[in-house]
């Protein structure tokens, strides 16, 4: 019995070892796969057999190929996939930001403040001379062109984000997909294995899909007894028992630009901002150039109305004869400070002064218009300022069907406006130079741009009067009330800073989340990667078993010969 | 890039691999990193790199194109004023040279063939000056003031200039918040204005009142009071006022705050002083006053404790071009404007101004600038009366009253009144009243009186000397009174409302000197109701101790000739009723319509006659009036006319002196010329100043230029020499990397099989 026996464990053996070199080989030719899991063939010795007194081995036997993988690690590394994806975004967002903002270099939008004001101290210096006050207005327009481009460049690169949300959510889908064809496949070819883990190559597949989906939005998995996974995100499933969910996009409008939020599309979650890049990009497109975009708008109308409201209260070297209203009322019945006029700014209570002159004899008459907004009683309303002007000897005054509020001069005689207490001529768009109410329509008013005489340098004296435009030359380091009584100028200061603050603790955030995946991954190589020099030992070991059983093989069989000879 | 910690366990040839790419990888960037920094020579090329850094460099580029820009300005404001002194110096040159021809051109030896001659240098001198005026650079007149687009000087008929400009100061910013100005106009440069006039005309405060406007204009900033009403049950309302911009505002604010009731308050301009507010409730008590952190209340001149009315502080309200010209005067007004106006003699011409139109500063300015457009016309800086001066240089210019009206003295421009000094009558030359000379006047009976005007300081001075010529005392007949109108004495009773408010009608009928008067009076209330001649002038006092009321007598022909149409609104009996002066038959006035003084005579009907001795002739009132009416005088010249002495005005007076060969005339001009080139040197030695303030602030940018940029330098250009060694560190830490990694890499046991 005993040879037979021997024979048959030698025979088992070098099948066993056979497969022990094809193990070794497949590992070998995927220690260039990335991402693959080396394998390991998991022998232990069968089961023995009593004879009388004996216990007798019956050789080795295979308990199967086993992944070398750590799954605790495994999810370790999601949980770091999806932070450091989301991390990461941010800060390449951050990035694109600044160098839109091109800050450091002369393209930025402080030159554009300082190359404007250049050009007003210029016609301080010389109130009277015709192409400073040409340059003043030229320049203007280009730095109102300049914001304009600003927030076209960010709006831009918000609509981008949409885009890349929209191929997340594309790719996330099929990943989802992926994994659950991958699941039944597994199953199947598991079915009667022995270590769970016998369809590698497919289960590579699977953690591979895992992983990118884990950048992409925060996942837990959870292996069944099958071998199929059920994949979740927060505490809605995206995969559970063969039923899978979808990843949809609903569409809306914020700030002037197309965005889409993320939804689940059975349970109707909201997953935009669970994390990943999917948070990251979201954040980034929302708070990132989103809150950008808001303190860029600050910027531009405390820009136009803290100008205007100096301009409007100085006077040009012609004063006007017909003056249509910049801006319009939407209620022209409603209070001026109140949301329904509809007016781009919101005058306070105060007044201003309307000096009409007869351009023959040169004589001047100062009305003064009160804008009574102190919430007692009656207050001012477009309808009623139309009014007030109108009642002013010399002067007509009418609102058109659209809301303008439109002003004309008797013939022979010119106005002026002076003193305005209220911002309401500024609020208005009358005699002012910047038009629009924020970054997406900054503009230049067509009547200063025809004609450069209306360029409010002057108080009241000749054409080389230039006591307004000093202060209109100041404008920027006045502080303003409504940005917290700090100037234009600071504000700006401080908007870029806290753009770059933010920007470089973000990037400090992405390399240490860096480091940590990096780390992560380091350790999983470690465990899981393919040693060529192992495999190589992996294979002689197995090589010289192999020799070792044929060898028991040609001795059981010279046995046998003997035997045979007797 | 970092490559994690190596844990125990077994070490894969595809992890090696992997830390092999990444610190290639690290190497790499960080070699490009550094190639980046010499290739665009910035440290940083986005702010993130290094936020605090690229902030400051944010902050010092954004600095220093300012900074480029004031050096600009600079250098503008330096050619400007520079080419203003090199046009004064030829000024001074002139200014020179008529000084001595003004002194060859005096005393008897020249010879008036050589006065002309003098006087036609002196004329070309001043074109000269005109010219140099007139000067443009950049493109614009530089002395002009903001009228740069038009020639600022202008020669006029008679060796008159005149100056078109304005006052205006082109301020230019040299520097962060500091304003330099580059232009001298007209005015300040070659004094081509004459001395300005106005007085505080104290403006009342109306409803219409901004705050920015009290204070002399220099206004207030309100925040919050607390108003507090008690009667028995007290009410109180912190009522913020910071939006508040008029008079008017502060009354709606204040009275909406307590609307509710059950007690209401009513704000409005205290009648009584007319230049503070008045504060009362409906009914009980007010109380006013500060919130802590504030002075609103106090600065408002209504903080008060606990008072039936608050009667607010003087708010010293500021003229402004609206202010209405019945509120000037502490609300007395200017006097009728109907059928007076004013009379402003300017270059040559003397012109009546209508004000009946105007209700406003800005009305007044309108109809004078109407007529006369050569007058600088403004509001002084303690924002309390006007400013005016004329821009015609070589005449007189003076502003007086017309028809007997007070609208001159009213806008408080006037420029000769009763409270004239006598010093600066004749161009400043005063009249001589303390010698022995004697004012002769030839009165109309044919007798010559000599009066002594000596110690007189004014005008009025002058005018109490002459009419206290004539004694007044008792015996003094009414029939001589008011130039011999004497007193209607039948015609009605002499009503006099005395203290404790009864009425007494006192006749005079009959009586006919002066006594009489006194008499009649004295017997109403003997010892209580008293009449007394004035010591010190021509007129009756009365006094009464019958009462604390106010004594009043009623206006009608009788106590208007007694010059008793007067109400004493004091309640205290020492004081006396003062009645008016009454003239007898020498009267001296200010003239009714233009500057001067009348003399009136009822002595007789020959002609009045005041000789052309100088003490007459200072005072303007030598003449001969030749009719026989008592009540038509002899009417003076004007003897306080104000001139620019500037140096085209001086060259002007000098020509016209030396064309009619009046030596004192000749002789005033030199010693002004003297002290118009040292007025001319002091403009050259201010622009001189603004030239140094200049170029010490250019040199400041310049420095500070230079600190910039080695700023920017150290925080934002690359250090070559530094990123260049360090270049070469990475440089051999990749290849002693490299050879390492492949040599470890090459270890497999494969090579031993």
């Amino acid at each position: 019995m005993g040879l037979n026996a021997t024979l048959s464990m030698a025979k088992q053996s070098l099948e066993i070892f056979g497969t022990g070199i094809q193990v070794a080989g497949q590992n070998i030719s995927n220690a260039g796969t990335p991402g693959y899991i080396r394998e390991e063939l998991v022998l232990n010795a069968a089961d023995p057999f009593r004879q009388g007194a004996l216990v007798l081995g019956t050789g080795v036997e295979i308990s199967g190929i086993q992944q070398q993988i750590d799954l605790f690690l495994e999810t370790r590394i999601h949980t770091a996939n999806t932070d450091f994806s989301s991390i990461s975004e941010r800060n390449s967002i951050y990035k694109q930001l600044e160098s839109e903002l091109r800050e450091l270099s002369d393209g930025d939008l402080s030159t554009g403040l300082n190359d404007f004001l250049a050009t007003i101290n210029n016609v301080v210096n010389q109130p009277g001379s015709i192409p400073d006050r040409e340059f003043v207005v030229n320049e203007a327009e280009k730095f109102a062109a300049e914001i304009l481009s600003l927030r076209t460049r960010v709006d831009g690169l918000r609509e981008v984000q949409s885009i890349n949300v929209e191929n997340l959510v594309k790719e996330a889908n099929e990943l989802i997909d992926q994994i659950t064809n991958l699941n039944p496949k597994i199953s199947k070819l598991e079915a009667s294995g022995l270590l769970q883990s016998d369809a590698g190559a497919l289960r590579t597949q699977r953690y591979a899909a895992l992983n990118r989906l884990s950048e992409l939005i925060p996942i837990r998995y959870r292996e069944r007894t099958d071998g199929a996974i059920d994949v979740f995100t927060g505490s809605d499933y995206l995969i559970l028992a063969g039923t899978s969910q979808k990843l949809t996009l609903q569409t809306d409008t914020d700030r002037g630009v197309v965005v889409h939020e993320v939804l689940l599309s059975q349970t109707n979650s909201n997953i935009s901002r669970t994390g990943g890049e999917l948070k990251g990009i979201i954040e980034g497109r929302d708070d990132i150039l989103g809150g950008f975009v808001d303190q860029l708008d600050t910027y531009a109308s405390n820009l136009i109305f803290e100008f205007n409201k100096i301009h409007a209260s100085g006077e040009g070297t012609a004063g006007f004869e017909q003056l249509t209203s910049a801006s319009r009322a939407l209620d022209t019945s409603a209070t001026l400070n109140s949301a329904q006029s509809g007016l781009p700014f919101q005058p306070t209570h105060g007044s201003f002064q309307i000096k009409v002159t007869n351009k023959t004899t040169g004589q001047t008459n100062t009305s003064t218009i009160n804008i009574d907004l102190d919430g007692i009683g009656a207050d001012t309303t477009l309808n009623s300022l139309s009014s007030a002007i109108g009642g002013v000897a010399n002067l007509s005054s009418s609102i058109s069907t659209d809301g303008y509020l439109s002003i004309s001069a008797a013939s022979d005689y010119t106005f002026q406006f002076s003193n305005d207490t209220s911002g309401a001529l500024a609020a208005i768009g009358i005699n002012t130079l910047f038009t629009g109410s924020g970054s997406t329509d900054i503009g230049i008013n067509s009547v200063v741009k025809q004609n450069q005489q209306f360029l409010a340098t002057g108080q009241g004296g000749g054409p080389s009067d230039g006591s307004n435009a000093v202060l209109l030359a100041a404008f920027a380091e006045n502080p303003i009330d409504s940005l917290g009584n700090i100037s234009l100028d600071s504000f700006y200061e401080k908007v870029i800073s806290s753009v770059s603050q933010a920007s470089a603790s973000e990037a400090a955030l992405a390399e240490g989340a860096q480091a940590f995946r990096d780390s992560l991954m380091g350790q999983r190589e470690q465990f899981s990667g393919v040693s060529i020099d192992e495999e190589t030992i992996n294979v002689l070991t197995f090589q010289r078993a192999f020799q070792s059983a044929a060898r028991l093989v040609s001795t059981i069989d010279e046995l046998f010969t003997i035997l045979l000879n007797i | 890039m970092t490559i994690g910690p190596i844990l125990p366990g077994r070490l894969p040839s595809t992890m090696l691999s992997e830390r092999l790419k990444v610190s290639l990888n690290d190497n790499a960037r960080q070699l490009i990193n550094l190639q980046q920094q010499v290739a665009s020579g910035q440290k940083y090329s986005i702010a993130s790199e290094s936020p605090g850094a690229a902030l400051r460099t944010i902050i010092l580029q954004s600095t220093f194109e300012r900074q480029q820009q004031y050096q600009a300005n600079i250098g503008t404001n330096l050619s400007l004023l520079t080419a203003s002194e090199s046009a004064l110096a030829s000024v001074g040159d002139a200014l020179n040279q008529a000084k001595s021809l003004s002194l060859t051109g005096i005393g008897s030896t020249v010879t008036d063939a050589e006065r002309a001659a003098l006087a036609d240098q002196v004329a070309s001198l001043r074109t000269q000056v005109v010219n140099a005026g007139n000067t443009t650079f950049r493109g614009q007149y530089l002395f002009s003031g903001s009228q740069t687009n038009a020639a600022p000087f202008e020669e006029r008929a008679n060796g008159q200039v005149a100056y078109n400009g304005d006052t205006h100061q082109i301020q230019s910013y040299i520097d962060a918040q500091t304003l330099l100005s580059n232009n001298f106009d007209g005015i300040s440069a070659f004094a081509a204005s004459t001395p300005e006039v106005g007085g505080n005309i104290n403006p009342a405060l109306t409803l219409q009142t901004r705050i920015s406007d009290l204070n002399s204009g220099r206004g207030m900033k309100l925040g919050s009071i607390t108003v507090t009403l008690d009667n028995g049950t007290p009410q109180t309302q912190t009522v913020n006022l910071s939006g508040v911009e008029t008079i008017q505002d502060l009354k709606t604010v204040l009275e909406n705050a307590f609307s509710g009731g059950p007690l209401t308050l009513t704000v409005d301009v205290d009648p009584a002083s007319q230049n503070g507010l008045r504060i009362t409730p409906s009914a009980g008590t007010i109380a006013v006053s500060n919130v802590a952190g504030s002075t609103s209340a106090s600065s408002l001149g209504i903080a008060s404790a606990a008072v039936a009315e608050i009667n607010g502080l003087d708010l010293d309200p500021g003229i402004t071009l609206q202010t209405t010209l019945a509120s000037l005067n502490g609300g007395a007004g200017i006097g009728s404007t109907t059928g007076t106006g004013l009379v402003i003699n300017n270059g040559g011409k003397t012109e009546t101004i209508d004000l009946s139109s105007a209700n406003t500063i800005e009305d007044v300015f309108n109809l004078i600038r109407t007529v006369d457009p050569d007058l600088n016309l403004g509001i002084n800086k303690d924002k309390n009366g006007l400013t005016i001066s004329s821009r015609i240089s070589g005449t007189d210019f003076s502003i007086g009253e017309n028809n007997g009206g007070s609208n001159a003295a009213g806008l408080g421009i006037a420029t000769f009144s009763g409270s004239t000094p006598l010093s600066e009558l004749n161009y400043g030359r005063g009249v001589d009243v303390d010698s022995s000379n004697r004012l002769q006047v030839i009165r109309r009976d044919g007798t010559t009186i000599n009066l002594d005007l000596s110690g007189s300081v004014t005008v009025q001075d002058v005018i109490n000397r002459i009419n206290d010529f004539e004694t007044f005392d008792g015996t003094t007949p009414l029939a001589d009174l008011n130039l011999g109108q004497g007193v209607p004495v039948g015609a009605t009773t002499l009503d006099i409302t005395r203290r404790d408010a009864s009425v007494v009608n006192v006749n005079l009928a009959g009586d006919a000197t002066v006594q009489d008067i006194l008499d009649s009076i004295n017997a109403v209330d003997p010892g209580n109701l008293v009449a007394s001649i004035d010591p010190s002038t021509n007129a009756i006092q009365i006094t009464d101790n019958s009462g604390a009321g106010p004594l009043s007598i009623a206006s009608n022909v009788v106590s208007e000739a007694l010059g008793l149409a007067v109400t004493e609104s004091g309640t205290n009996n020492a004081v006396p009723l003062q009645g008016t002066f009454i003239p007898i038959k020498l009267q001296a006035t200010l003239n009714a319509t233009g500057n001067g003084l009348t003399i009136y005579d009822a002595s007789g009907t020959g002609p009045l006659e005041i000789p052309a001795i100088e003490i007459a002739y200072a005072l303007g009132i030598s003449g001969k009036e030749t009719g026989a009416d008592p009540l038509v005088g002899l009417v003076g010249k004007e003897p306080n006319p104000l001139e620019s002495t500037g140096v085209l005005g001086l060259l002007s007076r000098l020509e016209t002196g030396l064309r009619n060969g009046d030596d004192q005339e000749i002789q005033r001009i030199g010693v002004l010329l003297d002290a118009e080139l040292g007025r001319m040197n002091r403009v050259r030695g201010d622009i001189g100043g603004r030239l140094k303030v200049l170029e010490e602030a250019d040199n400041r940018l310049k420095d500070q230029e230079v600190k910039i940029k080695e700023a920017i330098s150290i925080e934002f250009d690359t250090d070559m020499t530094e990123v260049i060694v360090e270049i070469t560190q990475r440089q051999t830490a990749f290849q002693a990397n490299l050879q390492i990694t492949s040599s470890a890499l090459q270890l497999t046991l494969l090579n031993y099989l």
